[in-house]
């Protein structure tokens, strides 16, 4: 029965006109985030390129990651050059740093378009499936069958998941297939795994907006009133709340500005200086202190910051939208996580380039060895809080589909 | 009859649960938009009023002209708290160099190192009126025709005397009449808010730039209004007209904004920052040797020695303690070099201006390309009222560079560069000779600096030498001796003091193109109207 019903579902969803439309749009809108993602991730190879060190030079430069086309999260930031010097380290940001205007604009990527419009798709999949059927006289001859309600709710469920995943799948897959002709962008077999996995996540992500659709359709009479009411939850889901958690906690936990820390730096270094002027301690123990507290005082900076991003990403929680987001950025690695490791390991490769300096003086013992970056596995990434994202978003799909059985067994169908 | 039906359409509206839920998101929203913008506002009060008494601070400690370098603040935009623009990208202080134009403001108020601050979408009165009025314009527009045709009762409507053009100016005026309430108490609540916050203080023209903000708002809407009435007389039932609403809706607010800024920032190319700085390196070099060449021609010898002095960047040099000739050398080599340092900056000014000009196209091909939504001319059209958009930061900054131009002619109108009081607070009446100065610090042992330099030159120890000048403590040897310079008649930074239109004049042409689109909408829904079936 679950089948007939899943069939018919995709059949009438196959002939309506709403379906050609909106597959259209999503091809059409992948393409083209896809197309501007690709070509912004080709220019900033071409930076990195230029920007690349010299074996030998102190500088800690970590390539774009291909995935950024797909979730560009924070790469920009972990593409910019680190150079290590004694008074510690000189961010550049590259060839392209950006024009001031463009800084509120978020990323066409396809993070966005899935967060967006996939999600308003799935939603209009889903808000009429009682009340169209109710107003065509369709599902009380369909109860009249020997179907339960159950099985009427889960064939609907599952025909609808079936023609919204599939076209997005054929799309996707086709995006990835002409990028990975392209020559100048390379997956390895792990990235193209975490690409898997965050397009398996994208449909978990679908699979919870049908389920609201479906349980505010269960809960209301008119296809119209249903409509409304999703739109307000949507925009709450999507836009509001992700960003609430985040203003919420700026209220609360105090974080220095970047100008307060920069000052502190120059006040270590000022103090350090004038206590060899006056002749305390040779150089390298001064360099040393300097070095020092400059990490202790990036430490704690770090450690007031990771408290902001915890209770932020916890309040942010809340909307499931927000949840879809980091687990994609930390699979892609280009999420807050990935942003702090990388961070400690530059600061790791600095204290290593210190010692060495200090180790043997002398212009003569130059050769810094290379920075390279390794992403954390994806083990840990998921340990690391993704994996509790995905199944909070498998929770909330889950939870919202009992709802609507709960509401469609108590629903008039007259 | 007009009177009538919209009446019966204002009590439609405001008995359904779409008008309860669209007043109470702006009840939540706006208030929170602006609490958070003002207490940002007023964070980047106090940090201006920290730079800006730090930097007078400066400017008035100073004992001679050539170490004059006063730094601009430039104060935080109240109208900032209803439009943030790119306030939080750009920087707020300049400081006035004599070798170089002012090209980009420093000090970041915002963001700056850290990624996590910088990724927030800004939450302002403008971004939540463009999400929700176009939102709200649409939820009461997009039924119009379809829900009476569904309900019957179109057609007893249009079986009285009523023309199609009466009955679509009826439904027109009543969902108008319905959201000019909530946009009405949007402003208002918006208002009593900034009245209410302490440190907020708007002056008559902001109220009047906000009384403009509405205006816009209000073709905004109308716009939104007039989309929603097209789509609700060219489709067949409510549902399908809402869906097509909806999906205009995400496209104009929230795509084409992000694929306009990412398309203008991949194929608008601006100028490489590194080239520039490459080409300003080269004019330096160019400029040092010019200098240097000059000092020949005139017989300047190269190296120089003092008492006691500090040179800095940018041609800074203070000396106290020399003699007369040394003083007269010091003077003939600011003479010489300033005006050339002048020179170059003009130089170096038309790379510069090239650089910002890239920087300009490209925002403003981004600006065009938006244009193709109504919420593109929307943010651009309200930033620039809010006076947060590039043009307004490029008139402050070009008020920056008008000012350095006065303050160099101020120097020039003292022939600054030509006296002694550029490098040295002395009274040059109370210049001494080299042979003065050394019989006075050696307290009368050597008569002559000739005398001196024979003994010092057999002397090992350079301790034993200097403290040979050490002797007698000589007034006008050390920056203690003298007070600070009277700075009194040293022309200020003009704060903007602008009417209620300037800098409107460019954004004209854009509220124009936002009117020609809601007219041609409106004809387009009138035409289909025309057409529609009311059976």
């Amino acid at each position: 029965m679950i089948g007939t019903v899943a069939r018919k579902e995709i059949l009438s969803n196959l002939l309506s006109y709403k379906f050609y439309v909106v597959i259209l749009l999503g091809a059409v809108l992948v393409g083209t985030s896809l197309f501007i993602m690709a070509r912004d991730y080709k220019d900033r190879l071409a930076d990195y390129s230029l920007i690349r060190p010299k074996p030998g030079e102190p500088i800690a430069v970590n390539p774009p990651n291909p995935l950024a086309i797909f979730a560009k999260g924070l790469d920009e930031s972990m593409a910019r050059s680190f150079e290590i010097g004694t008074t510690g380290i000189t961010v550049r940001a590259g060839q392209k740093s950006g024009n001031a205007v463009f800084a509120f604009f978020p990323a066409p990527d396809l993070l966005y378009i899935v967060r967006v419009v996939l999600s308003l798709v799935a939603l209009l999949f889903g808000f009429d499936q009682i009340s169209r059927e109710k107003e065509g006289g369709t599902l009380r001859l369909m109860l009249a069958n020997p179907a339960s309600r159950g099985a009427v709710l889960l064939g609907k469920w599952l025909g609808n998941f079936a023609s919204l995943a599939v076209p997005f799948l054929l799309v996707s897959a086709l995006g990835v297939a002409v990028l990975a002709l392209d020559p100048e962008i390379g997956f390895s077999a792990g990235q193209s795994g975490r690409l898997a996995l965050i397009l398996g996540l994208t449909l978990v992500y679908i699979a919870f907006f049908l389920s609201l659709g479906l349980l505010v359709s269960a809960l209301t009479r008119r296809a119209s009133s249903s409509l409304v009411i999703l739109l307000f939850v949507w925009t709450l889901l999507v836009f509001v709340l992700p960003n609430l958690g985040t203003l919420a906690a700026r209220q609360m936990v105090d974080v220095p500005s970047v100008r307060a820390l920069s000052e502190k730096r120059q006040q270590i270094w000022t103090r350090e200086i004038l206590l060899r002027i006056r002749g305390e301690g040779d150089w390298a123990s001064h360099i040393k202190a300097i070095s020092a507290e400059n990490d202790a005082l990036e430490a704690e900076y770090r450690v007031r910051f990771d408290r902001l991003v915890a209770l932020s990403k916890a309040i942010n929680r809340v909307s499931p939208v927000a949840s879809y987001v980091y687990a994609a950025t930390e699979i892609a690695g280009t999420g807050i996580g990935e942003e702090a490791a990388f961070k400690r390991e530059v600061i790791r490769y600095k204290n290593g380039i210190i010692d060495r300096t200090l180790a043997s003086p002398g212009p003569g013992a130059a050769g810094a060895p290379a920075f390279r970056y390794a992403y954390r596995p994806l083990a840990s990434v998921l340990a690391a809080g993704a994996l509790f994202d995905m199944a909070w978003l498998a929770a909330g799909a889950i939870l919202l589909f009992g709802l609507s059985y709960l509401a469609f067994i108590r629903y008039d169908v007259r | 009859m007009i009177a009538t039906i919209v009446r019966k359409e204002f009590l439609t509206n405001l008995v359904s649960p779409r008008f309860a839920i669209g007043f109470v998101l702006c009840l939540v929203l706006i208030p929170f938009s602006i609490l958070i913008n003002v207490s940002s506002y007023r964070e980047r009060t106090a940090q201006y009023r920290v730079d800006r008494d730090a930097a007078e601070k400066a400017a008035a400690e100073v004992r001679v002209y050539s170490r004059l370098r006063p730094e601009v603040v430039l104060p935080p935009e109240p109208l900032s708290v209803f439009g943030k623009g790119i306030s939080d990208q750009v920087g707020n202080r300049v400081r006035i160099w004599l070798g170089d134009k002012p090209l980009l403001a420093a000090g970041k108020t915002a963001a700056g190192d850290n990624p996590f601050l910088a990724s927030f979408v800004s939450v302002d009165f403008v971004e939540v009126a463009a999400i929700i009025f176009s939102l709200l314009a649409l939820i009461f527009s997009y039924d119009a025709f379809t829900r009476e045709k569904e309900d019957g009762t179109l057609k007893l409507v249009m079986s009285n005397p009523v023309g199609r053009s009466t009955a679509l100016a009826g439904k027109l005026l009543g969902i108008l009449t319905t959201l000019l309430p909530v946009l009405v108490f949007s402003f208002l609540l918006g208002a009593v808010l900034i009245l209410l916050a302490r440190d907020v203080a708007f002056p008559a023209v902001d109220w009047g730039r906000i009384a403009l903000l509405f205006a816009l708002s209000l073709i905004y809407l109308a716009v939104f209004v007039f989309i929603g009435l097209l789509v609700s007389a060219r489709s067949r039932s409510s549902v399908t007209s809402l869906v097509m609403c909806l999906f205009l809706w995400v496209l104009l607010v929230f795509i084409i904004p992000v694929v306009a800024a990412s398309f203008a920032g991949g194929f608008v190319r601006i100028d490489s920052r590194d080239n520039l700085e490459r080409v300003l390196r080269d004019l330096d070099t160019e400029r040092d040797d010019k200098i240097k060449q000059a000092f020949k021609a005139q017989g300047i010898p190269e190296g120089w020695s003092c008492w006691w002095c500090m040179s800095d960047r940018d041609g800074m040099m203070e000396v106290y303690g020399n003699s007369r000739a040394d003083f007269e050398m010091f003077r003939r080599r600011a003479m010489t070099s300033e005006p050339i340092r002048l020179e170059y900056a003009d130089k170096r000014w038309a790379s510069q201006k090239a650089y910002l000009d890239s920087l300009a196209r490209q925002a403003r091909a981004a600006e065009r390309l938006s244009f193709v939504s109504p919420t593109g001319v929307f943010r651009t059209v309200a930033a620039a009222v809010c006076r947060t958009d590039l043009a307004a930061h490029g008139r402050l900054m070009d008020g920056a560079r008008r000012y350095r131009e006065t303050f160099i002619s101020w120097l020039q109108g003292k022939n600054i560069f030509a006296s002694f009081a550029w490098l040295t607070p002395a009274d040059p009446a109370a210049f001494l000779t080299d042979d003065q100065l050394v019989e006075k610090r050696t307290g009368g042992e050597f008569k002559t600096s000739r005398d001196y330099e024979a003994w010092a030159e057999k002397q090992t120890d350079w301790r034993a030498r200097w403290g040979k000048l050490n002797q007698a403590k000589l007034r006008g040897d050390s920056p203690d001796d003298f007070p600070f310079l009277d700075l009194s008649d040293m022309p200020r930074f003009q704060d903007r003091s602008g009417t209620l239109l300037s800098g409107l004049g460019s954004t004209a042409v854009d509220v124009g193109l936002l009117l020609v689109e809601a007219v041609l909408l409106f004809y387009l829904g009138f035409v289909a109207f025309i057409r529609f079936d009311v059976r």
